[in-house]
């Protein structure tokens, strides 16, 4: 019993430093990006690599998300004779809840490992003690380019993910189910409204905020060798998911 | 004795329950080549490490030029670390930048040099190190040998007052380490630079010191000129010097 105690006290312990660390790690972040200079040629290749390479699996996941969300709302919808509604489900799920989270979470598969793993690595060959060092402050060389380049290009790639989801829903709805046209577009500017689009928008900047946070305090707090980076990349990417997920909910109840 | 640019006073640093410095005192002569001497793992990483601000002590006292930093504040810290240039022991190249920009990359961030002047004075450097023809390409394409005299030309490109090598020679063949060797000594003497060595490589050590001091337990246990250490009648620094696993430094750890 005793050992379940401590086991328990333990977690919420380490729970707790982690938190704080990374609290620390952000004000760091924001210090540091609001010291001169700021280079905005780090800031611009960060943006190429989470926002421009990661268009392709956005765009490919969100159309397919749109397409099976006009499937299946059809089949429920029909048996009360709603298939009108169709569109409108589709752009609403997609703009409030499922562009901005699938968006955070393909950025973080993709970038938010990448992160952690390229700091990971930098920090067990010696290379991030090689800029403190040369007089380079690592937080602001590494960090803060990666998180300023997500706060941005995430809400970009969301409205994308919003565009191309509606888009494939409206293949599958008008072109393969035989939905009218007409009625399907009406109903979706109708419902839809600009409220829904931007507490999506303002979701995915908090989400974008998080999983670079995690990216990049996951790597540069990595320790041991290439088993110490295979960790910190699971635990980042890990972590990540999570704590979107959780943050969606407590950000939903409270913006809508 | 000469003037000592840097004075280590009782500097004492704690890992977990393990005591790596215990009260230890240095001191390191101005424009000389002092090699720190001990076995792997004793902390003569560490101790370089406190020397320029990569770890902080748990107590005691660092001077440069009479500054202590052990209390200065971080961006006063950096000013001071523009003095000095680091030789890490696997280079510790930035691996997304070519040898070019890797050994630039100190100009670049830190004065405002044309980049006709920067490439010159790459140029310069790596021509120094015996680098030329390697500029495009990348550390992971080039040997350790190599990817050491990369970290030397990084080192010294924005014309430090002080050199730190972590073990420049570990893991090289001897050839290549004679040669490290004499690269320490020819820039040591065409700078004028004070040069901080760590190394468990005795030839190395007694070809190319001034200075040399024995770090055992955390602690400097003798220290003079080769000449000197050569004729003092310490058992740990005799063991030391004559590579012998008979003798009171235990060879298994206890850590």
């Amino acid at each position: 019993m005793s050992k379940i105690i401590e086991w328990i006290g333990k977690t919420f312990i380490n729970f707790l430093s982690e938190a704080g660390r990374m609290l620390l790690l952000l004000i760091e972040v924001v210090k540091e990006a609001l010291k001169p200079p700021i280079k905005l040629e780090r800031i611009f290749i960060q943006m190429e690599f989470i926002g421009v390479k990661s268009l392709f699996v956005v765009i490919l996941v969100s159309t397919f998300t749109g397409m099976v969300l006009a499937l299946q709302t059809y089949t429920g919808f029909r048996r009360f004779s709603a298939e009108s509604m169709v569109g409108a489900i589709v752009a609403l799920s997609l703009c409030r809840e499922l562009g901005p989270v699938l968006t955070s979470i393909m950025v973080t598969a993709r970038a938010g490992s990448a992160m952690a793993a390229e700091i990971g690595t930098m920090r067990v060959t010696e290379q991030i003690d090689a800029l403190t060092v040369m007089a380079v402050n690592p937080v602001k060389y590494l960090i803060v380019p990666r998180i300023i380049a997500s706060i941005f290009v995430i809400p970009i790639l969301t409205i994308i993910s919003d565009y191309t989801g509606i888009v494939g829903g409206y293949i599958v709805g008008v072109k393969l189910l035989n939905i009218n046209e007409g009625v399907y577009i009406n109903r979706t500017i109708d419902l839809l409204e600009m409220s829904d689009i931007f507490n999506g928008l303002f979701k995915s900047i908090i989400f974008a905020l998080l999983l670079s946070l995690i990216g990049c305090y996951k790597g540069y707090y990595t320790k041991g060798g290439a088993r110490g980076v295979g960790k910190a990349t699971t635990e980042a990417v890990v972590l990540s998911c999570v704590v979107i997920f959780i943050a969606d909910y407590v950000l939903t109840s409270f913006l809508f | 004795m000469e003037e000592s640019i840097i004075k280590i006073r009782k500097l004492c640093k704690r890992f977990g329950t393990q005591d790596v410095l215990r009260e230890l005192d240095l001191d390191i002569p101005k424009g000389m080549i002092t090699v720190i001497i001990g076995k792997s793992g004793g902390g003569k990483s560490v101790l370089l490490k406190h020397i320029i601000g990569l770890i902080k002590p748990d107590s005691g006292e660092i001077f440069i030029d009479g500054i202590n930093i052990v209390k200065e504040p971080e961006d006063k810290l950096n000013e001071i670390r523009k003095r000095f240039g680091m030789l890490f022991q696997e280079g510790a190249l930035f691996d997304s930048m070519t040898i070019e920009e890797n050994v630039a990359f100190p100009l670049v961030e830190h004065t405002k040099l044309s980049q006709a002047e920067i490439k010159e004075r790459t140029k310069e450097v790596l021509a120094l190190v015996g680098l030329t023809g390697a500029e495009k390409k990348y550390p992971s394409e080039i040997s350790g040998g190599m990817r050491k005299r990369a970290g030397l030309a990084r080192a010294i490109i924005a014309k430090p007052d002080i050199i730190l090598f972590d073990e420049p020679t570990s893991g090289l063949d001897p050839i290549m380490s004679a040669h490290i060797d004499n690269l320490i000594v020819e820039i040591q003497k065409r700078l004028n630079v004070t040069c901080i060595i760590i190394s468990h490589d005795i030839q190395s050590t007694f070809r190319i010191a001034h200075k040399v001091a024995m770090l055992y337990e955390g602690k400097i246990i003798a220290e003079g000129t080769p000449d000197v250490m050569k004729t003092l009648d310490n058992p740990y620094l005799k063991q030391f010097i004559e590579g012998s696993s008979q003798g009171p430094i235990q060879v298994v750890d206890n850590e």
